[in-house]
């Protein structure tokens, strides 16, 4: 490797520490909001712990109405029903550190038929071939049955440095000028849950942003900066990056509850990968590297084998025309934003139509979506000029910002298609359901349509109006086509290579999997199917 | 050599458009001189996944509706808009709205001033207006899955969410029990290959006839839990909404639009039939001369 | 290094975004969003930039009075009166509280009538209009390129027409009372035969094109990524 490309791998290697270090030094804990604990343990010090507050607390609901108040449970303790056993918590893999799981076995005193955990869903023969959504109502509809009116568990949750859990959202000012009062928004109170129940994702973590960025400040009555700390420290109560947590769970039965079965000093982690899509990071990683062993290899010089595309060896044939019959060509990028895919394929065969446009001395009007695939197009088209020595006959004006609204485009290229009676239209990029009017107009023109798009539900509108169609790949194969470099004509290959690859994959896995679950050996055939599922994280 | 002659079959291959631009305007347009006429349609599968799914939600669950169309496409998209805020308003289900079309939010504003009054559902308690943030629907989607006052600090009217009392139970996406993406291009994509495959987050959604043909590989794989496809799966879901949930009110436009929809249908296939008859006829009568 | 730099710039922010599709942590999501939101910073001054270019444009055509100049004449107008109506309008909203006049977001159309009824009267009204010349292109390009010359456009001829008489409901209903009620449901429902041609056949389709794009796109961000191909030098001569 020459010296240039290491200095260039290295200062590459000490941008992305810099940016990744940034980035985890922004998320870290801000100082003012570490007296968080300080404040809510001051205000809660002379409480008493959960055990005996919940002792004293269940004393006075025999005797008469307990006051109200943020800690008041809505159960009355009784020792004699038996609470969950072995509570157990378990970060949730593959997250940003924003859900903790928490798992018990249920009371002896449960009478519902215990529902099975997520885990077990995918092994329990009454389930695991359901449709997601279908497994969900299977499972509302066991525990409704059977025990939802009947019993139950509540689970309750509290920072570590607070000393009682609370059962209701306490009062917190509005922030009005008449001093008024509101039940705190930001609650995350007790989770009710039907019997049977053996597990509980907690989601309900937020995690706080910077106060820029907050809403806070937008109010018609914006805070002072006091409020504003207090209304921070409140909500940073939510936030996993600032707090442990402690955890309750409850066995509830006719307005009584257990004995908690409780757990301390837990907070989830955000992890450092997501399993769930080691697959695809593997087929990224397998075609990726395909691709770039063919870059590799084709730096010999090989020729390489590309079949004939008759919509790109058409474009000088186009260009041709337009220029013997004296009228401009007209080039749509399409709807993609300046970094789609498909804009960037569209820049690099504007750069190969506009440099053939300036030799034979051709008009070229490309009228844009958006402003900043404008400016690139206007660079891409100045280029093609100087390269072909005709730097002074590049117009600006003629790259221009039509619409940002859909149909706007669609009406106003029709009328350019028209009025400037264009010979030729390439149309190339992402393309919705304008499609056919620009084609329509275009075919009633006379003039020749090359199309080119990744827009696999436009083709067929464009395959019946226009003379060319580049099909998705072959469209994104354009610039090495047109260019013809090995190193370029070497990633289709390993493209080409990828695809087969799977294709066998694909096709081999389907006939094992039937193979399988026929002999028997259904779990197999489910971990064939589980390899190329795609799950949510 | 002798020229062809011009037969029949010759001129009708080579029929001015103007006829059959006319024809076509006279199907689309005498359908709605029978307002009363009311054409049955049957439900099919994808449009009763959506009408099931928010049938199973609970009182006080949050659904996600995003506007990203523009008026061009509100007659097939608004209906299904319409069904939906129907349904869940009746239900006691919060329903928020948004896009990243700048054309969305009034026509947000619109669907709910006809369907929130008819249940007694307030702004700001039951449904939420957020409006437009440019950007792209990316941007958005990955704010909201943060934290929704960093993407949308006020509503469409310029209230501050910390003052919107339904916005305490929409803090971030997951807290939504159903995204619903109406749109005229593949942003609808974007929506369910971020909020549903990346925050789990069920997505539903709505989309033109000319895109509908795309979206059936997602709701064979379970990425969306139900499809409603142009103005038809917007009859389907109004049927869904005039039997189970308002028999008054259920059926609207995309009803209405039913027998324009099946006249100019058959109108367009006699035209393919009679352009292959020319084809064939006028292939015999150029053999026969030859002959 | 002119040319080094926005290579290092583009690759070290490609790889980011790639890697961090696969990190959850909470770092690198915060900068995830810390990016987008820079996308939708750069996405509003963008529009300036356009509106720039337009008004420039129209203005030459306008002042040199080039062919069609009333074209632009009325665009420039259009942009004028929208512009007007959304900005000013908000300076004469009455309040109803203090009983004056005060400044507001002026574009909702229960605050600015003026530009609500220029929306739902004008704009609306030509953007379903364009939207609805698709019907008759979409018939004329039928009658035009639909025919059955082969045996494969034979096929497909007939899928089409399957499916847009199953979309149709007054074709389904009578095919519902004439084939399938008298043979108490032997034959199948034109609306499930309809389904099954989009679910299975089209699905395999759509899935097949699914594949081969997204493959291309990768293969085209690894040639953007190595630095193969550099759109973001265009204009440098490299």
């Amino acid at each position: 490797m020459s010296r240039s490309g290491v200095m260039c791998a290295l200062i590459g290697v000490c941008i992305t520490a810099a940016v990744a270090l940034t980035c985890c030094a922004s998320a870290a804990p801000l100082a003012a909001v570490e007296s968080a604990p300080a404040v809510v343990s001051t205000e809660s010090a002379s409480a008493p712990t959960p055990e005996s507050a919940s002792a004293t607390e269940s004393a006075p609901a025999t005797e008469s109405a307990p006051p109200p108040g943020p800690t008041q449970p809505d159960f009355v303790e009784d020792p004699s029903l038996s609470p969950p056993g072995s509570l157990v918590t378990k970060d949730v893999p593959g997250d940003e550190g924003g859900a903790l799981l928490l798992m018990w076995e249920p009371s002896p005193d449960d009478t519902a038929p215990p529902m099975p955990r997520e885990r077990e869903q995918r092994t329990d023969p009454a389930l695991k071939w359901l449709p997601k959504q279908q497994r969900a109502r299977e499972l509302a509809n066991i525990a409704a049955a059977e025990a939802r009116s009947k019993c139950g568990y509540v689970v309750l949750r509290k920072t570590s440095a607070e000393s009682e859990y609370a059962w209701h959202p306490s009062m917190v000012p509005t922030g009005n000028p008449d001093g008024s009062e509101q039940e705190d928004p930001d609650f995350a109170g007790p989770e009710t849950l039907p019997g049977g129940t053996r597990e509980f994702k907690d989601e309900s973590f937020v995690f706080l942003v910077p106060p820029g960025e907050d809403s806070e400040l937008v109010s018609d009555k914006p805070p002072t900066l006091e409020d504003l700390q207090k209304l921070r420290t409140r909500r940073a109560k939510n936030d996993p990056r600032y707090n442990t947590y402690d955890y309750e769970v409850r066995f509830t039965k006719d307005g009584r509850m257990s004995l908690p079965a409780a757990v301390q000093g837990v907070r989830p982690r955000g992890n450092l990968f997501n399993p769930w899509w080691a697959n695809m990071a593997i087929v990224i990683l397998l075609s990726g590297g395909l691709i770039l062993g063919f870059i590799y290899t084709a730096r010999s010089g090989r020729a390489l084998y590309v079949r004939p595309i008759a919509g790109l060896q058409a474009v000088d044939d186009a260009v041709g025309r337009a220029t013997e019959m004296g009228r401009p060509i007209l080039f749509s990028a399409g709807f993609g934003g300046v970094g789609d895919l498909s804009t960037i394929a569209a820049m690099v065969v504007l750069g190969r139509i506009a440099r053939v446009a300036a030799e034979h001395g051709t008009q070229i009007i490309v009228p844009c979506l958006d402003p900043l695939v404008m400016a690139a197009l206007r660079e891409v088209v100045r280029e093609a000029y100087m390269t072909a020595g005709r730097p002074e006959d590049y117009r600006e004006d003629r790259i221009y910002f039509l619409t940002g609204a859909q149909f706007a485009y669609a009406a106003g290229v029709s009328g350019l298609i028209v009025r400037e009676r264009v010979a030729a239209c390439f149309y190339m990029g992402s393309f919705f359901a304008e499609s056919l009017i620009l084609a329509e107009t275009g075919a009633m023109a006379g003039a020749i349509q090359i199309v080119g798009t990744d827009a696999y539900t436009q083709l067929p509108f464009f395959i019946t109006a226009c003379d060319y169609t580049l099909m998705c790949e072959e469209y994104y194969g354009a610039s090495a086509y047109l260019s013809r470099e090995p190193r370029l004509l070497g990633s289709l290959k390993g493209q080409d290579y990828s695809k087969l690859i799977i294709a066998v994959a694909m096709v081999a896995s389907v006939i094992l999997a039937t193979v399988l679950s026929r002999m028997g050996a259904a779990g197999m055939a489910e971990f064939l199917q589980e390899l190329f599922h795609y799950r949510a994280g | 050599m002798q020229q062809p002659r011009k037969g029949f079959w010759y001129s009708a291959l080579r029929i001015d458009r103007r006829y059959i631009f006319m024809l076509v305007f006279v199907s689309l347009t005498v359908p709605f001189l029978f307002p009363g006429m009311r054409v049955p349609v049957e439900v099919q599968n994808p449009a009763r996944q959506v009408y099931d799914f928010v049938d199973g939600l609970n009182e006080g669950d949050g659904v996600l509706v995003a506007f990203e169309y523009s008026p061009s496409t509100a007659p097939e998209l608004t209906p299904m808009a319409t069904c939906v805020a129907r349904q869940c308003l009746k239900k006691g289900v919060r329903v928020y709205a948004l896009s990243s079309a700048p054309e969305g939010p009034p026509i947000a504003a619109e669907v709910f001033r006809r369907v929130a009054g008819d249940y007694g559902r307030t702004e700001g308690e039951d449904y939420v207006n957020l409006g437009y943030k440019p950007g792209g629907v990316q941007a958005i989607v990955l704010g909201l899955a943060q934290n929704v006052s960093s993407v949308f600090p006020t509503d469409y009217v310029g209230r501050a969410v910390a003052d919107i009392p339904a916005m305490r139970h929409f803090k971030k996406l997951s807290d939504l029990k159903l995204c619903v993406a109406l749109s005229a291009s593949t942003v609808a994509e974007t929506w369910m290959g971020l909020a549903s495959a990346r925050f789990g987050v069920p997505v539903a959604t709505g989309v033109t006839g000319v895109m509908v043909a795309n979206f059936y590989a997602y709701l064979d794989t379970g990425q969306l839990v139900g499809l409603l496809g142009g103005m038809k799966g917007a009859a389907e879901y109004e049927r869904l909404i005039a039997e189970n949930v308002d028999p008054e009110r259920g059926y609207w436009f995309a009803t209405r639009g039913m027998a324009s929809q099946s006249a100019s249908h058959v109108l367009i296939v006699l035209f393919v039939l009679f352009g292959n008859l020319a084809m064939i006829m006028s292939g015999r009568g150029q053999r026969r001369r030859r002959r | 290094m002119r040319r080094q730099v926005p290579f290092i710039i583009a690759t070290v922010a490609g790889v980011l975004m790639l890697v961090q599709f696969f990190v959850p942590a909470h770092g690198m999501v915060r900068m995830q969003t810390v990016f987008t939101l820079y996308t939708r910073i750069i996405g509003g001054f963008a529009m300036v930039l356009g509106v720039a270019s337009l008004m420039q444009v129209s203005w030459v055509r306008v002042k040199r009075r080039a062919d069609n100049w009333p074209f632009a004449l009325t665009t420039i107008l259009g942009f004028v009166v929208m512009f007007s109506v959304g900005v000013l309008g908000g300076f004469f909203i009455h309040d109803p509280t203090t009983g004056k006049l005060t400044w507001s977001a002026g574009i909702a159309p229960d605050k600015n009538p003026v530009f609500g009824w220029l929306f739902y009267n004008v704009y609306t009204t030509m953007d379903a209009t364009i939207f609805s010349l698709l019907a008759f292109y979409m018939a004329s390009a039928a009658y035009r390129a639909m025919r059955a010359r082969d045996l494969t456009a034979g096929m497909l001829l007939g899928a089409a027409i399957i499916v847009m008489l199953g979309r149709a409901p007054l074709t389904a209903y009578f095919w519902d009372m004439w084939l399938v009620k008298p043979t108490d449901h032997q034959i199948a429902s034109l609306g499930e035969i309809t389904e099954w041609l989009l679910t299975y056949p089209n699905t395999a389709a759509t899935r097949a094109l699914m594949f081969g794009t997204g493959l291309a796109a990768l293969a085209q961000g690894v040639r953007i990524l190595v630095g193969l191909e550099r759109p973001y030098m265009a204009g440098t001569g490299d």
